[in-house]
């Protein structure tokens, strides 16, 4: 079998891959991405598809999470930040929320009355500077114990779609005010200029410029271990199998994918158990496009009140490259009644499309849906539930399982999954030296 | 008729198939459906599935 070397392998191009790949090729060590598919990303990819551009997962990012790492590895970034992030639709009336002090902005309309606001504010303000509450009990649960207003309820459960795609009755409260304080210093938020592919394209730039080499069509067949410690990775790249040989093996892949690869028997009981144990969470994506802007005044809308849909996104005002000229791209996310499957398709997508139907005048005659995407279990929006997740360190030795479900509490998605890459990587630096 | 099936187990309905497909073979939502009076036997689909979901049965 031909052989290669390399500093580190990594299977999988996702974002907690790529950012690895690239933070190590800036460090001075080759390394190789082995992406299965014809693309780069995984659920940080934009695909083409009848001239629009479609995001795979997130379009989601922050300066200072996403941009900070591609600007670290030498490349330019850019974040789209409407000029009013939040609408939110409550009653019947929109309401814009400032991003600076969402929260109180987004308590104080949907409360009933000033006493319901300023109860909710100081125990909400608690949980933040004083003691997170127990992550025995739910968000729901929590505040249940301040307000019975759907609204209220509502609008906290935008926020825990939007970031876990779970619903509040199914995240930990205390994961919750722990996500809040570990993000709390991002302030830039936005949207990618055409999906999270923008993040991802630019880091397979800066790794092929830095020396390393992310192929694509070229799957990972084995994980080699030797004594209980990782040396390498077979994979097959134009029909034929090659031996990488490496100092660590990187698995961005589904922690499902490193125990099929690296062979069951390197891996405990526990670890089985945790990684058999995770879930993802189900998220419906409503692709549509149409001739004429969908919503005349706002581009992007939040609706409290909805059956299944939470959010609602004009794309084509704020990322025109997502769409043909003259056409518009609209993106609705919808929440799943419940997160743990079977999921009732037809009965969430009728109440997903009676909730379009609801908010976008004209919907029918107007719109085009041109896609219903959904994503569930290995292929969830997160790869686990927020609040479930791995460590980065396999119990085989040199093997690490790298992405979204490999992060530390309170953090989520695509953010997880830069961190999970930079925990990867510094843990790699203090390990091992390059060649 | 195509020599592509859907293996249902494995499918998650990410759609990214579906966007692949140069003739539009393959919809629906939940579970991808293909109809194999339009499939081109291309196996685009086979290779963008992250999955494997797509199946080559001869």
């Amino acid at each position: 079998m031909k052989q290669l070397k390399y500093d580190v392998a990594i299977i999988g191009s996702g974002l907690g891959g790529l950012t690895t790949a690239a933070l190590l090729s800036k460090a001075g060590y080759k390394v190789l991405v082995a992406e299965k598919l014809p693309f780069t990303g995984g659920r940080c990819a934009t695909i083409s598809h009848q001239g629009y551009k479609l995001p795979t997962g997130t379009a989601w990012v922050s300066e200072e999470i996403h941009g900070s790492v591609c600007r670290e590895v030498g490349e330019d970034f850019e974040v789209r930040i409407p000029q009013v992030q939040y609408y939110f639709r409550i009653g019947g009336k929109d309401y814009s929320a400032p991003v600076a002090g969402l929260f109180n902005s987004m308590i104080a309309r949907a409360a009933t009355d000033d006493n319901e606001a300023r109860r909710m504010y100081s125990a909400f303000k608690k949980a933040v500077t004083w003691s997170e509450p127990s992550r025995s009990i739910s968000l729901y649960d929590w505040l249940k114990l301040y307000t019975d207003n759907p609204a209220l309820l509502g609008v906290f459960q935008i926020f825990v779609e939007m970031d876990t795609a779970l619903n509040h009755f199914e995240l930990p409260a205390g994961e919750f005010f722990r996500f809040i304080k570990e993000t709390s210093f991002v302030k830039q938020m936005g949207f990618a200029p055409y999906g999270g592919g923008y993040v991802t394209d630019k880091l397979v730039r800066a790794i092929k410029r830095l020396g390393g080499d992310v192929w694509t069509r070229c799957r990972a067949l084995q994980i080699k271990t030797k004594d209980g410690v990782a040396t390498g990775v077979v994979i097959r790249k134009d029909n034929e199998e090659i031996e990488v040989n490496a100092q660590a093996v990187v698995c961005n892949a589904h922690p499902e994918v490193a125990v099929e690869l690296a062979s069951k028997e390197n891996f405990d009981s526990g670890c089985l158990k945790d990684v058999a144990g995770l879930k993802g969470s189900p998220q419906v994506i409503y692709f549509i496009t149409s001739d004429k802007p969908l919503m005349e005044d706002k581009s992007m809308i939040c609706l409290p009140e909805g059956r299944r849909i939470f959010c609602i996104m004009q794309y084509t005002d704020f990322c025109p490259e997502m769409s043909p000229k003259g056409k518009y791209l609209i993106e609705a996310a919808a929440f799943v009644g419940n997160s743990t499957p079977p999921y009732d398709y037809q009965k969430e997508v009728g109440l997903g499309l009676q909730d379009l139907r609801d908010n976008i005048p004209d919907f029918d005659r107007k719109a085009t849906l041109m896609r219903i995407n959904w994503y569930h279990g290995p292929w969830g929006l997160m790869r686990t539930w927020a609040g479930y997740s791995l460590p980065i360190h396999s119990p085989v030795l040199g093997l690490y399982l790298t992405g979204d479900s490999s992060a530390p509490s309170g953090w989520w998605g695509s953010s997880a999954a830069v961190k999970s890459g930079r925990l990867t990587t510094e843990d790699i630096i203090r390990r091992y030296k390059p060649n | 008729m195509s020599v592509v099936e859907v293996n249902e187990q494995k499918c998650v309905g990410c759609g990214i198939c579906a966007t692949f497909c140069p003739v539009e073979a393959l919809g629906g939502f939940g579970v991808i459906k293909l109809d194999k009076n339009i499939c081109n036997e291309c196996l685009d689909c086979v290779e963008t599935c992250p999955m494997d979901a797509l199946e080559v049965k001869p």
